[in-house]
């Protein structure tokens, strides 16, 4: 799971020609850390719910990627 | 092949709407229509790689999420759509019932916004540059006795489109409306002749909207022709005043 998260950030970043992140940590923060704006959260939804058949922000507002994890089991 | 989806397959304007897009583009289409008639099984049988209808009322938003994920999507990436289905509940404004009122919101409304969503996100995924397109009604720009809710519902139509073209123009998609007079199609069928020589009296060219002009320009907006055109209303309406 956390390699396929990884390949969906790097790609978001690489497409706003942000560096790669080597690996997914837990207390990342998507808008903080990763510097997602609602723009690259509704992507990074997309994508996720694409690979995972889980939508993450159904429920709520997501910012770690541990609660991206929890959600995805 | 991209696929444009198209609501409200089985009416005169989605008909023409639909031969239009098989004649002069190269997109797959994904009808949507609470039930196959002669139309749709014509062009089935005569463009088996091209079309799908997929049978479903749009008074079921509760599981649009469903239809997309489980018809729509397995069958391809989809570039475009028309937002073309329709009820319309006609009645004084004194006369509003709740029920039918929530029914045409559902149909006209709410089920394109939530198709929106999920097409738009099918966008992001395929990094598509889609085209989205709704019909609205010259009835949300002139006011017309007992049209109310239903040009109610055509004017949120309206600022939904407005909305989405300036939250996703950054990512190249567009989103536009195209906004017919009144054509002789199921809608305005219920017309009396009077009410309807009446309408047709207040445009400047005197007579019912032609289904033709209005499908090509729908298709114009859906092909790459119209690339700089997002966020407005265009209007076929024989130039009504």
């Amino acid at each position: 799971m956390e390699e396929r998260l990884l390949i969906i950030i790097n790609e978001i970043r690489n497409d706003k020609g942000e560096e790669h992140v080597a690996e997914i940590k837990p207390e990342l923060s998507l808008r903080k850390d990763l510097g997602f704006d609602s723009m690259d959260l509704a992507t990074f939804t997309a994508r996720v719910d694409e690979e995972f058949g889980v939508d993450v922000f159904e429920t709520g507002i997501v910012d770690l990627l541990s609660d991206v994890m929890e959600k995805l089991g | 092949m991209n696929w444009v989806v198209v609501t409200g397959d089985t009416g005169s304007l989605g008909s023409a709407i639909i031969e239009k897009i098989i004649g002069e583009t190269s997109f797959g289409i994904i009808g949507i229509g609470r039930r196959e008639n002669e139309f749709t099984d014509k062009v089935a049988k005569l463009y088996p790689e091209r079309y799908w209808h997929l049978s479903f009322d749009l008074n079921d938003a509760d599981n649009i999420k469903e239809l997309f994920n489980k018809k729509i999507r397995p069958i391809g990436r989809i570039y475009g759509f028309v937002n073309n289905a329709a009820n319309a509940y006609d009645d004084l404004v004194t006369n509003i019932h709740l029920e039918p009122l929530e029914r045409m919101y559902r149909i006209n409304v709410f089920s394109p916004m939530l198709l929106t969503k999920y097409i738009i996100r099918d966008m992001l995924v395929s990094k598509l540059s889609g085209s989205i397109v709704h019909i609205s009604s010259v009835s949300a720009h002139t006011g017309y006795k007992g049209l109310a809710m239903y040009a109610s519902t055509k004017g949120a139509l309206e600022a939904f489109s407005k909305g989405t073209a300036r939250e996703w123009g950054s990512r190249g998609i567009r989103s536009n409306v195209v906004a017919p007079g009144f054509m002789e199609t199921a809608i305005s069928a219920k017309l009396t002749d009077e009410q309807r020589n009446k309408i047709y009296k207040r445009t400047s060219l005197k007579k019912a909207t032609d289904v033709n002009s209005v499908a090509e320009l729908v298709v114009f907006l859906m092909t790459e022709k119209a690339k700089s055109i997002t966020g407005t209303t265009l209007h076929v309406d024989n130039g009504t005043i």
